[in-house]
């Protein structure tokens, strides 16, 4: 009698997940941990409704202060009376965001210590500004530092780059705080709708043509060696996770931190190359932008699956657009068709 | 979703997803970190999972970005044997066998390997895998098809093929 098959899918399909050493935490837990963190973005609230309030009668003796990003109201240098205790704070509304507006041309953080000065904002936004302002130790013109302008708790703020070279959008997407939005102008309207920030904070916006796409433009294009890609503020990192190919990610703070990740191949260069929500092409799509935009910009691609959208480019390259639940661009890859990354590329 | 739903949802569904990302990421520790923080998230965002059309789906591939995303960031090594509450330490066949499966999985690029877990152990169709790994449904059966054959090639006993064959 032959003896059975080794059937490894077989296996696989049979395969006991089982409950070896889980230790789940209490669904209360669960419940308490995700209320907690939907009301966190609200932790400042209270210390910024009063900060608000204050700073508007006090807005020297206030910023001079250290703030304490997690609640409790900043104590000025001049000891002026207790804002909790002179000034009575009104009611927050905890669904409503509080946004901060410093005075004069903002806060000016040049060194670390300086973040300090940004009181009302979240530690986490406090660190990310701190470790920018780091990366600059020298500007032209003289003109160091980051200036920020507004902040709001909901998760982003503008005002001014290290060196002053243009007006930025932070925010925090997916827990991590990047630039959002560079520009000398107006902000792209697409993409603040992707950014989820309302134009009653950032102000005007239009839509407007960029270079993802274009060859020799100074962005990130397929086909790049190592050297050009870093110089065009791509990092090629040493992950094995998709042999012989390595992924790629952008050497500054991007959003969406998480989905900006391309693909490098030894044999090729730049294989897979990531839209960030700065970046436009020069039709006008990017993160944001409308199906209905897309398909108008590019009549000449077809649908891969029902959310993917394959524009044929020259030099063996393609667009890859993926739209999200919104019907709006999510994802934006612009990537050539090497062997070596085949398995690895949509 | 309200509470006595989310609940009912969590516990009947942790340790499958557990079990499916660990099998997707090869680190039984980390998928378990990982699915634990995605039902924190999943919770966070209830508005979202209610209108998801496949919350475990939702929960799953929230978990396996995040320790992707994780893993990238802090290029973790494989854990040191000492470190990790293996299975291997028990004895059993099943363990064995979930054990060598767990080990093929892990030498297949990751591509095939989510394809290969998203269809055979989730259960997906090759529709609803080409949704939610974002690929177009002939690319997920392209990596289907190499999958298998490299996992039967890793897991196919030598002396089944040749009784005289030696490790390389």
């Amino acid at each position: 009698m032959p003896e059975p098959t080794f059937d490894p899918i077989r296996e696989l399909e049979n395969l006991d997940l089982g409950g070896l050493g889980m230790t789940p935490l209490e669904p209360s837990t669960v419940r308490r941990l995700g209320d907690r963190r939907r009301t966190r973005r609200n932790a400042a609230l209270v210390a910024a409704s009063v900060v608000a309030v204050v700073a508007a009668a006090t807005p020297v003796a206030l910023l001079a202060g250290r703030g304490d990003p997690d609640g409790a109201p900043a104590p000025a240098v001049s000891a002026p009376p207790s804002p909790t205790a002179s000034t009575p704070a009104p009611s927050p509304t905890p669904t409503q965001p509080q946004v901060i507006t410093f005075p004069g041309d903002g806060v000016n953080v040049a060194t670390p210590a300086d973040a300090a000065k940004l009181t009302g904002t979240s530690s986490d936004f406090q660190a990310f500004i701190a470790a920018q302002a780091q990366k600059a130790t020298s500007c032209p013109d003289g003109a160091s530092g980051i200036t920020v302008r507004k902040y709001s708790s909901a998760g982003y703020a503008s005002g001014v780059n290290v060196c002053g070279g243009y007006v930025a959008l932070w925010t925090r997407y997916h827990d991590a705080w990047g630039e959002g939005q560079a520009t000398q102008d107006t902000w792209d309207c697409d993409a603040l709708t992707f950014l989820q920030v309302p134009r009653a904070f950032a102000g005007d916006c239009a839509d407007e043509s960029g270079s993802f796409g274009l060859h020799g433009a100074g962005e990130p294009e397929p086909g790049m060696t190592r050297t050009e890609a870093e110089a065009a503020g791509v990092q090629v990192t040493t992950d094995a996770a998709a042999p012989p190919c390595v992924s790629t990610q952008y050497a500054a703070p991007v959003v969406p931190a998480d989905d900006t990740r391309g693909l490098f191949s030894p044999h090729d260069g730049l294989v897979q190359v990531a839209m960030t929500a700065a970046m436009k092409t020069e039709e006008r799509v990017g993160l944001g932008t409308p199906r209905s935009a897309v398909l108008a910009a590019y009549p000449g691609g077809h649908a891969a699956a029902d959310n993917l959208w394959l524009v044929p480019r020259p030099g063996g390259t393609a667009y890859l657009i993926r739209f999200g639940t919104d019907d709006r661009v999510m994802r934006f890859t612009w990537q050539l068709n090497a062997a070596d990354c085949a398995d690895y590329l949509p | 979703m309200n509470e006595a739903e989310f609940d009912e949802f969590y516990t009947s569904s942790f340790a499958r997803v557990t079990g499916q990302v660990h099998a997707l990421i090869g680190d039984r520790d980390e998928a378990q970190e990982c699915v634990q923080e995605a039902f924190v998230r999943a919770w966070a965002h209830r508005g979202k999972l209610s209108r998801a059309e496949h919350p475990e789906a939702w929960v799953r591939t929230t978990a396996y970005r995040l320790a992707v995303s994780r893993w990238r960031r802090t290029r973790l090594a494989r854990r040191p044997a000492d470190r990790a509450l293996s299975p291997a330490l028990r004895t059993e066949a099943t363990d064995e066998t979930r054990v060598a499966i767990m080990a093929a999985l892990a030498r297949l690029p990751e591509s095939q390997r989510r394809a290969l877990v998203l269809h055979h152990l989730c259960d997906l169709s090759v529709e609803a895998v080409a949704r939610e790994v974002g690929a177009p449904e002939g690319t997920v059966k392209a990596r289907l098809s190499r999958g298998r054959a490299a996992l039967a090639a890793i897991l196919t006993p030598l002396d089944a093929t040749d009784p005289g064959a030696r490790h390389a």
